[in-house]
């Protein structure tokens, strides 16, 4: 029985024989492992870029320059009130 | 190397160096088939010169569009003929495990349903089915179930592990016992 279904096997089409026959699998998988790694240290260092960056912001690290000189108007504005009162 | 036309030609002069140039180009291939099969150095030899043999009373008049395949085919049909003729003892364990994994499909089929299914019948239901798969799937079924090879060789050949060969072959026995019941329903 095992055997018959073996010998059935030995009338499938020549050309899955022929790609079979093959010493390898024609298919590169270093490049596509190679991909996979880069798209992972990728993601992983846009993933620390952004814990840095929200570390940062709430140790009052580097703000945008917008916000720099939002904050020194503030200050001058502070500075020529007080100097008006005086 | 010769061309497989070339080669044809060969034969069809009767020209024995066809013989030499198809042991040249395919001798390794039909060898490591035989050996899959039989594991006897003295039996895989008879078998690949039965081959030869086969292979120059067939052509002419045979034109096979295939060289390859041709030969596997015939060096197949030999080796199994071979195997079966031996005894027990003699019989090579790797080749009995692949050999039930096979089984194993047709295992879930009524019994009444598989005498239907006459050979050829069978091969055509398979063939359908591989030509629904992956490339890469196809070449490892094949690899296993047609040319016999151990499951560290495939993975040797695919370069992967042992573990995703016996994987992809658990999964793939699984659809094609599904596939089948649904072709003999």
């Amino acid at each position: 029985m095992k055997v018959q279904i073996a010998e059935s096997l030995t009338w499938i089409g020549e050309d899955l024989i022929e790609e079979a026959s093959a010493e390898s699998l024609n298919i590169h998988r270093g490049k596509r492992r190679a991909w996979r790694v880069i798209a992972i240290a990728a993601a992983i260092m846009l993933g620390m870029g952004l814990w840095v960056s929200t570390v940062f912001r709430s140790c009052g690290g580097p703000v945008s320059p917008e916000d720099e000189t939002y904050r020194a108007e503030e200050i001058l504005s502070d500075m020529r009130v007080e100097m008006s009162e005086r | 190397m010769m061309e497989d036309g070339a080669i044809v030609a060969l034969y069809f002069a009767r020209n024995e160096d066809a013989i030499r140039e198809t042991d040249q180009k395919y001798g390794k291939l039909c060898y490591r088939l035989a050996d899959n099969i039989l594991h006897n150095r003295f039996d895989n030899e008879e078998c690949l010169n039965d081959t030869y043999l086969a292979v120059w009373n067939q052509i002419p008049p045979t034109r096979p569009r295939s060289l390859c395949a041709f030969l596997c085919r015939i060096v197949r049909n030999l080796s199994l003929k071979r195997y079966r003729r031996n005894s027990a003892k003699r019989r090579n364990p790797l080749m009995e495990a692949s050999l039930s994994e096979l089984e194993g499909v047709l295992a879930y089929l009524a019994p009444d349903a598989l005498q239907l299914l006459e050979a050829k019948e069978l091969a055509a239901a398979i063939d359908r089915f591989l030509h629904n798969l992956t490339y890469e799937k196809r070449y490892i079924f094949l690899r296993r179930y047609y040319f016999f090879d151990p499951i560290e060789v495939i993975a040797g050949r695919c370069s992967c592990g042992g573990g995703r060969i016996r994987l992809i072959l658990f999964r793939l026995r699984k659809s094609l016992s599904k596939f089948l019941r649904e072709e003999i329903a």
